[in-house]
């Protein structure tokens, strides 16, 4: 397939961005503050299940500074319950900004204090009075499946809020008579995404002009105008949402929160602008929290390594009040991972608990998939005594079985596991390191090499969710330079790079001269958050389809003006020239004045002005599942293979990533730049969540790791040696051949690392079911498996 | 984040925070690095009325030596200690321990008063203050005084000072010479308070034979300690890996520390043993290099 890869497209160029973050003049939520703004603070449940017997706000209204006070009971009446939305499978609740009756999860908003700022507003919050009557905490999913476990939410009876079977035939017959079957439990536990800024908000709600403005940090601002609209019952029309700069989403942003929704509700009440930015305390608290699956997971293989079939029952902790099924679905279906699997069975069952809403983090449901498969696939070669790469080489999808059509439906678009793993071993000295390693161990030193090849599903379509579709407009002004106005905002992706690269690849227009505007809803066109990569998959070709219109109709005013056919004319050097005489040529300066100014000498039918829209449609999906339940909800497939390198300290339990190799394939590369960034980032983020990161709740539901004290990220000390390649096979599906390039990163480290740190330890037979790998947990296993030795 | 109301008090002298500390009582609270004060305001389990800040007073920030002693201000950073050539020179252990502490914005704010005063039961100068027989000079309106440092510690996040006395100066007499100090922390990031840690001040004879040993260990318990029983193990004896397992296995014994998100209670007696002999081996080696 022939792709528009012409500069600078697929160039390292300089992030249009990263000047005003690196200088500090970029501009937030939190930056803002119009004249009159009042600031709201939030009352949140210091327990996770109780009933509210009452809420006594008396003290705290007569309190200086303090305008309005609003419980549960006052707005249930006046607003809109909130969507639960994205599938048909999740039962549906009634879900208000704030706790009504019941109280569901620790930190969950009671009631909301506006003062004149936000320091009176938080002394008035400790002034509520509230009498809670506390009921049984369910924190443990499995539990929470059991008859006579206390419902998180009474209207739904039992815990069991989604249920997804999926089965093909003869599942059983094949685990009964295949060679081996390996079986495990393991789990993925929950952790959230920690970006820079946590949530802000800044709704602003004018009497005069009866229009609403809502400053958000959000990653979905086209979304939150339309709920916005729904739940305080106000014309869309009137409704302005905003995201200036937005430090970071990696998913958690995506979603809206009750926060998010209540604030209009109460600049309108109250005529005046109403802020509230969280703190990160609150963040972790109420921040979307992701992963926290258990698998039951069982494959069956041949001698030789063949795997024949996988069999996987899922329980997932969805939390309190769970707004998506995203999670689980994407582990449902994608559990086959890079394999050629098509016998498959699944039982997934979706739980509420009295947790933190469950929702979108980067790598949702796919990272559990592919953290589950890669390890279950060890664990078998470890068994089958088969090297880590073998067992993967005989069953990866071949190169050319592509585009491939998976178990359950989904149409894989393009890749080489076989070539990728093969480099990845070669940068990694695969060979060599298996050598240093046996020499290691006779010196007392764990060493372990770990493997994986992990495949994110990028760009999902769900109906009413994720829509199917982003849209670029773009002008050139009658100066010659260029706006882009993007469907979808940024949050460190950098579209205002990488959509300049591709107008100005198509137009000529010099990448300076471009400008993107993102993340407002009123000169944007419509279109869907920016999340599950679908940025380059989409948006970017969306840009690429306006700027091609452009490029139309400035070849087609060139044509005309210098009597040469367009297809005989090439774009360059700030002109439009025929391609076999080059000093038949027009300046782009003089064909853009004559569209706006000279209208008389434009080709027939062709409008005035240097205005275009372009749409891309997510292609490769299926929005409705076959006859056998088939279905295909992303559309393209990125993948990495991974070789990292451990010591692990049998003293003190500490870990030591010695070296981490890593090829990687998002096809063409937009920008490589950006792509090595997102990739080093991500890798990070995987790292945190597979060693140090996890959001652990004691027994009466409160959350334990509510600060960076206890819920410690990984820093710049803890970068290990970082080996990143790319090998590029391109999208046939998208125009730019591009795939998602923003989450393949992070599913890597959970698997490789832990299956690295189990053949460091393999010669005292320690098995890693449970993550993050703290230095106490391996410890442990390392213990444990002493004394089980003798 | 948004700490109660509270008003701000700048004296000039020692004397002037005195007076201060004196008519405010148990409503004020020193202010100095502000690097564990503020983060607790700011969850408000801290509500000071006043705040005194005694960053700013003159003559608290400094590093000399005097009468075969460091004497540090307590106003002096972690950064300054971390850098300082005399301290660098003699008693690396205890510039070392500075630099381990949090990271660079906090080593650049906070001070060694406060990090004593706060008596973090993982704090990093509390291992080398107890170890090397630090002493802490203090004032309070009927005078000054001075607090052995293994009376200074009394329990978690609490310490021998009385509500109106103000940490001035810590004493730390230099050791013996040709002895070598380590200091050896154990934190699961970068940045982070310690699981367990162990400083280790250390001389051996041509021999072999130990001729000084002096310990400060946290994560053991609720404070740091200064474990005497392994001192005496290892005073007069030759240092060699069985011994040193042993001092490891005593210590492990001992210890009673508190469970938390850095570890459960068995897994940090092990850490604690680990730090311990890593510090007495590596502490070994340089004071044989010194010979
Ligand atoms: C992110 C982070 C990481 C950290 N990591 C570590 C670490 O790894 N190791 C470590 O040891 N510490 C760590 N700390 C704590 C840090 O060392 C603090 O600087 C120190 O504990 C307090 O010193 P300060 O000068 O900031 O005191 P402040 O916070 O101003 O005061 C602390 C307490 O001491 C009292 N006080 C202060 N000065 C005096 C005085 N002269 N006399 C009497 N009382 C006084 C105050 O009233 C207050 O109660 C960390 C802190 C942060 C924020």
């Amino acid at each position: 397939m022939d792709f528009p890869i012409n500069p600078p497209i697929g160039e390292r160029v300089r992030r249009k961005e990263t000047q005003r973050f690196v200088t500090g003049t970029g501009r937030f939520v939190d930056d803002l503050l119009p004249p009159g703004t009042l600031h709201a603070s939030f009352t949140r449940s210091p327990c996770a299940h109780a009933r509210i017997n009452s809420v006594d706000a008396s003290a705290a209204l007569t309190m200086p500074g303090v305008r309005a006070v609003f419980t549960g009971k006052d707005i249930a009446d006046r607003i809109k319950p909130m969507r639960v939305g994205g599938s048909p499978l999740l039962r549906p609740l009634k879900l208000y900004p704030l706790a009504v009756d019941k109280i569901r999860y620790f930190g969950e908003p009671v009631a909301v204090v506006v003062a004149d700022n936000r320091y009176l507003a938080e002394d008035a919050v400790e002034a509520i009075a509230i009498d809670y009557e506390p009921l049984p905490a369910v924190i443990d999913p499995e539990a929470a499946l059991e008859p006579g476990a206390t419902p998180v939410h009474d209207v739904l009876g039992g815990n069991k809020v989604y249920k997804f079977h999926f089965a093909t035939d003869g599942i059983d017959e094949i685990f009964a008579k295949a060679d081996v079957v390996v079986k495990e439990r393991i789990r993925s536990h929950r952790i959230t995404a920690c970006p820079i800024e946590p949530r802000a908000y800044l709704a602003h709600y004018s009497p005069d002009e009866d229009s609403l403005t809502m400053w958000s940090a959000t990653a979905n601002p086209h979304s939150l105008r339309g709920r916005i609209a729904d739940v305080i019952n106000f014309p869309e029309g009137k409704i302005r949402v905003i995201a200036p700069d937005v430090g970071g989403s990696f998913g958690v942003k995506i979603q809206t929160y009750q926060e998010e929704l209540l604030l209009p509700f109460i600049s309108r009440e109250l005529g005046r602008p109403i802020k509230w930015c969280e703190t990160r305390v609150e963040h972790m608290r109420n921040g979307r929290h992701g992963r926290d699956q258990i698998h039951y997971i069982e494959m069956a293989l041949k001698k030789d390594g063949t795997i024949l079939g996988l069999r996987d029952r899922i329980i997932a902790d969805m939390g309190s009040t769970y707004t998506v099924d995203h999670s689980i679905m994407a582990s449902a279906l994608y559990m086959t991972g890079v394999y050629q699997i098509q016998n498959y069975a699944v039982d997934a069952t979706g739980v509420s608990t009295n947790k933190t809403t469950h929702g979108s983090l980067r790598g949702i449901g796919k990272a559990d998939a592919a953290y589950v498969i890669e390890r279950l696939v060890d664990i078998a070669a470890r068994k089958l005594n088969i090297d880590p790469i073998d067992i993967r080489m005989k069953n990866f999808i071949p190169a050319e079985s592509f585009p491939y059509r998976n178990v359950t439906g989904a149409l894989y678009d393009s890749g080489q596991y076989h070539l990728c793993l093969k480099r990845t071993a070669e940068i990694a000295g695969y060979e060599k390191l298996k050598q240093e390693q046996a020499e290691l161990r006779k010196k007392g030193i764990c060493r372990g090499i770990g493997v994986a090849l992990v495949m994110e599903p990028t760009s999902s379509s769900r109906i009413h969710a994720t829509g199917g579709y982003a849209s670029c407009r773009m002008r050139i002004d009658p100066s010659g330079a260029a706006t882009v106005f993007s469907s979808m905002g940024e949050q460190g992706q950098g579209h205002e790079t990488t959509i300049a690269q591709i107008v100005a690849s198509q137009t000529g227009i010099p990448f300076e001269k471009i400008t993107v505007i993102h993340g407002d809803t009123l000169p944007t066109p419509y279109g869907f958050g920016t999340g599950s990569s679908r940025s380059s998959v989409v948006l970017m070709p969306s840009a690429w389809v306006a700027a091609k219109k452009m490029r139309e109709k400035l070849v087609g005013i060139g044509a005309r003006l210098i009597g040469v056919p367009p297809e005989r004319l090439e774009i360059g050097d700030g002109k439009v020239f025929a391609k076999e005489k080059r000093d038949q040529a027009i300046a782009i300066a003089e064909i853009i004045r004559t569209a706006y100014g000279a209208i008389h000498l434009l080709p027939e039918n062709m409008e005035p002005g240097l205005e275009t829209m372009g749409t891309f449609v997510n292609p490769n999906i299926d929005y409705a599942p076959d006859d056998k339940g088939r279905m295909n909800t992303f559309s393209s497939y990125p993948y990495a293979g991974v070789i990292a390198v451990v010591d692990v300290d049998v003293e003190t339990g500490f870990i030591n990533i010695v070296r981490y190799c890593t090829v990687h394939d998002c096809g063409n590369m937009i920008n490589p730049q950006i792509v090595d960034t997102q990739q080093q980032g991500s890798i990070m983020q995987g790292i945190g969540a597979a060693l140090y990161e996890e959001l652990r709740y004691d027994e009466e539901g409160r959350l334990l790791s509510s600060t960076f004290m206890d819920y410690r990220l990984p820093c710049v000390e803890e970068v290990p040696e970082l080996a990143l390649e790319h090998i590029v096979t391109p999208n046939p599906f998208t125009p730019l051949g591009a795939k998602g390039a923003g989450e393949t990163g992070m599913l890597g480290p959970p698997p490789a690392l832990c299956n690295a740190v189990e053949d460091a330890l393999a010669p005292l037979g320690v098995k890693i079911r449970e993550t993050p790998l703290t230095p106490d947990r391996i410890l442990d296993l390392i213990e444990k498996a002493k004394s089980s030795h003798g | 984040m948004y700490p109660a109301a509270f008003e701000y008090l700048r004296p000039r002298s020692i004397r002037e925070a005195v007076e201060l500390l004196l008519r405010h009582g148990e409503d004020a609270k020193l202010l100095a690095g502000g690097q564990s004060l503020v983060p607790m305001m700011k969850l408000r389990v801290a509500r000071p009325k006043y705040l005194i800040d005694i960053h700013r007073i003159a003559g608290l920030n400094y590093v000399r030596e005097e009468h075969g002693a460091i004497c540090i201000g307590a106003t002096t950073r972690h950064v300054q200690i971390e850098q300082s050539p005399l301290i660098r020179d003699k008693m690396s252990m205890l510039a070392q321990a500075a630099g381990e502490i949090g990271d660079a914005q906090v080593r650049n704010r906070g001070t060694i008063g406060g990090g004593l005063a706060e008596a973090d039961p993982v704090g990093d100068y509390g291992p080398v203050a107890l170890a090397l027989d630090a002493r802490m000079k203090c004032v309070r309106p009927s005078g000054v005084r001075e607090i052995p440092a293994s009376d200074f510690f009394t329990f978690a996040y609490t310490t021998a000072l009385e509500p109106d006395e103000i940490l001035m100066e810590i004493i730390f007499p230099l050791p013996p010479r040709g002895s070598a100090g380590v200091y050896h922390k154990l934190e699961k990031v970068a940045g982070d308070f310690a699981i367990a840690a162990a400083a280790v001040q250390l001389a051996v004879g041509r021999d072999g034979v130990c001729t000084s040993i002096a310990i400060g260990v946290s994560g053991g318990g609720p404070m740091p300690q200064k474990p005497a029983a392994v001192e005496n193990l290892l005073r007069g004896k030759k240092i060699d890996r069985e011994l040193t397992e042993e001092a490891g296995r005593l210590i492990q014994d001992d210890a009673e520390p508190i469970e938390d998100l850095r570890g459960s209670a068995a897994y940090k007696r092990k850490a604690l043993s680990a730090v311990l002999r890593r510090a007495l081996t590596e502490s070994l080696r340089l004071t044989t290099n010194n010979l």
